[in-house]
């Protein structure tokens, strides 16, 4: 069982805090949550201020192709920013 | 005179500014025709319009965002339009024989054609998504365009590196209808150089067709007036738009007057100090408007600015999240999400570029820009100078030829 300070209910709540309505984790970042690539941008400070300087965003989605970053949920970017905390 | 041949797609927002400035090709004597959609293109142009028609496959307004419309664009559209019209654009050729083709950034054919029969042609940039890089920081998103542009040529029979350009950039000319104080210096994911012809010649506005009536005796000096108008939006869209909108203006009928473009069906009955028009008379009302609320369709955003009008943009898809952060970043306006915005947020925007200063001011020094850059008449001097430059170099050639018979 997941403590409620893991990075994965970190994430949610910090997206959460960032759209303003409760995240889940099949929430799609763009199309369910409204996020535009330009606010990717200024989450990725928000996730890198929270996690650390481990936690890159913006080089996550570089790697990322198109049909990805559609479908990219707020799921994957918690699991994202688990594995890069995780030492 | 010369005879210039505009290729263009069946969107309105690309075909007005087209028109603005073949009428003023025409209105110097030059001879104009297009090819398009005969559907969408003949109520724009009128009937006087010479047309070659190319079919009609519509682009049929979407409910999908961000960077779902733009894979939605490429490959439901600009690519598989460009393989449907290019018989047509070739036939179009043959018949006019223009001097100079005008390609749309967004309908390719035109410049495969024009590149095929040794024509000079221009590139049309009626949007800011190919001259602001917005991609910059995903390059498999960039990738991706670059592989739809390759299957273009592919299509049409072409290697694309063979082709010595980008298929969005004419060599010769690009003209983009915005100026560096909105949009900044040109910058692009295509090869360098690319931008080497772009001219940035602002806004180009036309001869709008009839403008509708509107009670102007309602309008009060006293308050403030507001245009919101989200164009042309998937109806599930516009509803909570307009909805969240209405709230917004719920309380402020002592301070402010507010015109709602939509389907006045479509919405509960408004208060005394909001009307809900399903078209507006836009270019008398812009002088009146003390803001705009919009989506950020370029169009919509010039028109607003070149009044000195400050901007609510709230963006969807294509360049209008990279308008909206153009308005914001040149301090004429603010920007808001469209999907989450709640109605006190965007009545606490109005409320900031109605009462502070600095918005407005801003919007006069882009209205400023607009002016120098010259618009329509900038733009048609550039098409007769690419005309001159080339005819007199294609009858050097014939000369040399005969010489060294």
């Amino acid at each position: 069982m997941r403590a409620p300070d893991s990075p994965v209910a970190g994430v949610l709540d910090a997206l959460g805090q960032f759209v303003g309505v409760p995240v889940a984790a099949g929430d799609r970042l763009e199309t369910d949550l409204g996020l535009d690539s330009l606010e990717l941008a200024t989450l990725a400070a928000t996730l890198r201020d929270r996690f650390g300087d481990r936690v890159d965003l913006s080089d996550y989605l570089a790697g990322l192709e198109l049909d990805q970053l559609i479908e990219l949920t707020a799921g994957q970017l918690a699991a994202f920013v688990a594995e890069r905390t995780r030492e | 005179m010369s005879r210039f041949l505009f290729v263009v797609p069946p969107l309105l927002g690309h075909l007005r500014p087209a028109a603005a400035i073949a009428a003023e090709l025409t209105g110097r004597g030059h001879q104009v025709a297009w090819t398009g959609s005969l559907m969408t293109l003949r109520p724009v142009l009128g009937e006087q319009a010479l047309i070659y028609k190319t079919g009609t496959r519509i682009h049929r307004p979407q409910a999908d965002r961000g960077l779902a419309s733009l894979r939605s664009l490429w490959a439901e559209f600009i690519v598989s339009y460009a393989k449907f019209t290019r018989p047509a654009v070739t036939k179009a050729v043959a018949g006019f024989e223009p001097d100079v083709l005008i390609s749309d950034q967004h309908t390719p054919a035109g410049a495969l054609v024009a590149h095929a029969a040794g024509l000079p042609w221009a590139t049309l940039a009626c949007s800011t998504i190919e001259l602001t890089r917005p991609y910059r920081q995903l390059p498999r998103v960039e990738a991706w365009i670059a592989a739809q542009l390759a299957r273009i040529c592919a299509d049409a029979g072409v290697a694309a590196g063979t082709l010595g350009f980008d298929l969005r950039f004419s060599p010769h000319l690009v003209l983009s209808l915005t100026t560096a104080e909105l949009a900044g210096p040109p910058v692009t994911d295509a090869p360098a150089g690319a931008t080497a012809a772009v001219r940035q010649v602002g806004p180009c506005f036309g001869p709008r067709a009839e403008e509708p009536d509107f009670d102007w005796d309602w309008l009060d000096p006293r308050r403030q007036l507001v245009l919101i108008s989200a164009g042309t939006l998937a109806a599930e869209l516009a509803d909570g738009f307009y909805r969240r909108a209405l709230q917004a203006l719920a309380g402020a009928g002592d301070r402010w007057q507010a015109v709602l473009v939509t389907d006045p069906a479509s919405l509960p009955e408004p208060p005394e100090h909001v009307r809900i028009v399903s078209r507006a008379p836009m270019l008398e009302l812009m002088p009146r408007l003390s803001a705009v609320v919009c989506h950020g369709g370029l169009n919509t955003v010039s028109e607003a600015l070149a009044h000195g009008v400050p901007l609510v943009v709230a963006p969807i898809r294509h360049d209008q999240p990279v308008n909206a952060s153009l308005v914001a970043a040149a301090g004429a306006g603010l920007r808001i999400s469209f999907s989450r915005f709640s109605p006190d947020q965007l009545r606490d925007a109005l409320d900031a570029v109605l009462t502070q200063d600095g918005y407005r001011a801003a919007a006069a020094r882009i209205a400023r820009s607009f002016t120098a850059a010259g618009g329509s008449r900038t733009a048609a001097d550039y098409l007769e100078g690419l005309a001159n430059t080339m005819s007199r170099s294609a009858s050097r050639l014939a000369f040399a030829e005969r010489e060294a018979r």
